[in-house]
């Protein structure tokens, strides 16, 4: 009879009890994970904590509107098609065709700015500069600015151009700059609420 | 960014669990030790309840807990367990056999689900309770408020993770994180929840149970 001692090898940790309830686990380590739970409070408790924050998560996850801009093309993609099989459309979309070439005449003639542009800083000043379109509004996230209290916003010419404070996410901290930029360099400083400096970037406005 | 140990999630890592000599325990068991037979249920009985629950729901769960342990001893008690080493796993098989044989006898009445899982943690089809769903879509809403407040960007990440199922590696490397980042940003995510959850539960002076 064999004398092997079983249960012994320790507690599952977070990220492989999370895998095994969303069932993501590889199905030879699920047996292993099973016959522990079999015998362990704390990690079935663990289990339904994990669980409960991860199916709760996926859920409003799913309701929420996908954030990720969609490739170009699809935006487009039918223009071609609705003069060849409809053609009643044909003027429609002859329509269309011509606002949209005016449209991108006027962007290139520095018309109408695009409503939001962002941009996500991680490093410091005198690295490759990030560059974001003119826009009435910008968005930009600070990776590495945890303790950020106050953001100051300067231009080429050390004039301020927008300070405010920043809103705190979980791995990045972010502001909202409502005020259009104009184009050229610019400087953002990120200070703690003592008032010292703790990160500065430096960032272009550029069609 | 460089990693910051000092802010690193907390990782439960519980110390290790006390081993069990089951030879012992089924050379009791086929001694005829009462005692043994006691301790059998003891150490089992809440992890086999606990897996017929998430599978087949709260009906008949005391029966079906003790038909399992009946099928688990018999086999002891005849000699069918070659290695009782491997008792944590015959457990498990004589679980996973009556959760298929429950669901195989609901599929002849509703022909919904043929075949049962590799997994024995299932979001079951049994009807939720009333009080349930009210929890579940407690949890959903708290689950909102957090996302709600947290970055875009972070929203993406843990999209990417709980909606896409795309591994941590990818996600780190594609959204330019460590793993000790990705790791804070859905323990702190948790942590929000977890708060926010208690907050809710002390205003209907109850406290959330688990799903």
């Amino acid at each position: 009879m064999s004398e092997r001692m079983n249960g012994g090898e320790g507690h599952n940790d977070d990220d492989r009890l999370e895998l095994y309830a969303l069932r993501r686990l590889p199905t030879s380590e699920v047996e292993k994970v099973e016959e522990h739970l079999l015998i362990c409070d704390s990690c079935r408790d663990r289990l339904d904590e994990i669980a409960a924050f991860a199916f709760s998560t996926r859920t409003a996850l799913k309701e929420m509107p996908k954030e990720q801009s969609p490739p170009l093309w699809r935006n487009f993609s039918w223009l071609p098609n609705i003069g060849l099989w409809r053609p009643g459309l044909t003027v429609a979309g002859a329509v269309a065709v011509l606002m949209l070439a005016i449209g991108i005449y006027r962007v290139w003639q520095g018309g109408p700015l695009v409503p939001v542009a962002t941009l996500h800083l991680t490093e410091i000043r005198g690295a490759r500069i990030p560059i974001a379109s003119p826009a009435r509004e910008l968005d930009i996230d600070f990776a590495d600015a945890g303790a950020a209290f106050r953001v100051v916003i300067v231009n080429a010419q050390r004039t301020i151009v927008w300070t405010g404070m920043p809103m705190h996410g979980l791995t990045d901290t972010s502001v909202k700059v409502q005020t259009a930029l104009p184009e050229g360099e610019y400087f953002a400083t990120v200070y703690t609420k003592d008032g010292a400096v703790i990160s500065e970037y430096e960032f272009r406005i550029a069609r | 960014m460089p990693a910051d140990d000092s802010s690193a999630p907390e990782q439960v890592e519980p110390a290790g669990f006390p081993a069990r000599d089951w030879a012992a325990v089924v050379d009791r068991i086929r001694a005829g030790d009462t005692g043994a037979m006691e301790e059998l249920y003891a150490i089992f009985a809440r992890g086999i309840r606990y897996f017929l629950m998430r599978n087949l729901g709260p009906d008949d769960l005391d029966d079906r807990v003790h038909d399992c342990f009946v099928v688990v001893a018999e086999a002891i008690r005849k000699g069918d367990l070659r290695d009782p080493a491997r008792l944590m796993g015959y457990v498990r098989t004589v679980v996973k056999r009556h959760v298929a044989s429950a669901i195989e006898s609901a599929v002849d009445r509703r022909r919904t689900r043929a075949e049962y899982d590799e997994s024995l943690f299932a979001l079951s089809d049994w009807q939720e309770s009333p009080e349930q769903s009210i929890m579940s879509r407690e949890r959903t809403e708290i689950a909102r408020k957090v996302m709600r407040a947290i970055s875009r960007r972070d929203r993406e990440i843990l999209s990417r993770f709980y909606v896409e199922e795309q591994s941590q590696t990818q996600i780190c490397e594609e959204m330019g994180l460590s793993a000790t980042q990705f790791r804070l940003l859905k323990s702190r995510a948790k942590k929000r929840f977890g708060l926010l959850g208690q907050r809710v539960a002390k205003g209907l002076g109850r406290a959330l149970p688990n799903p």
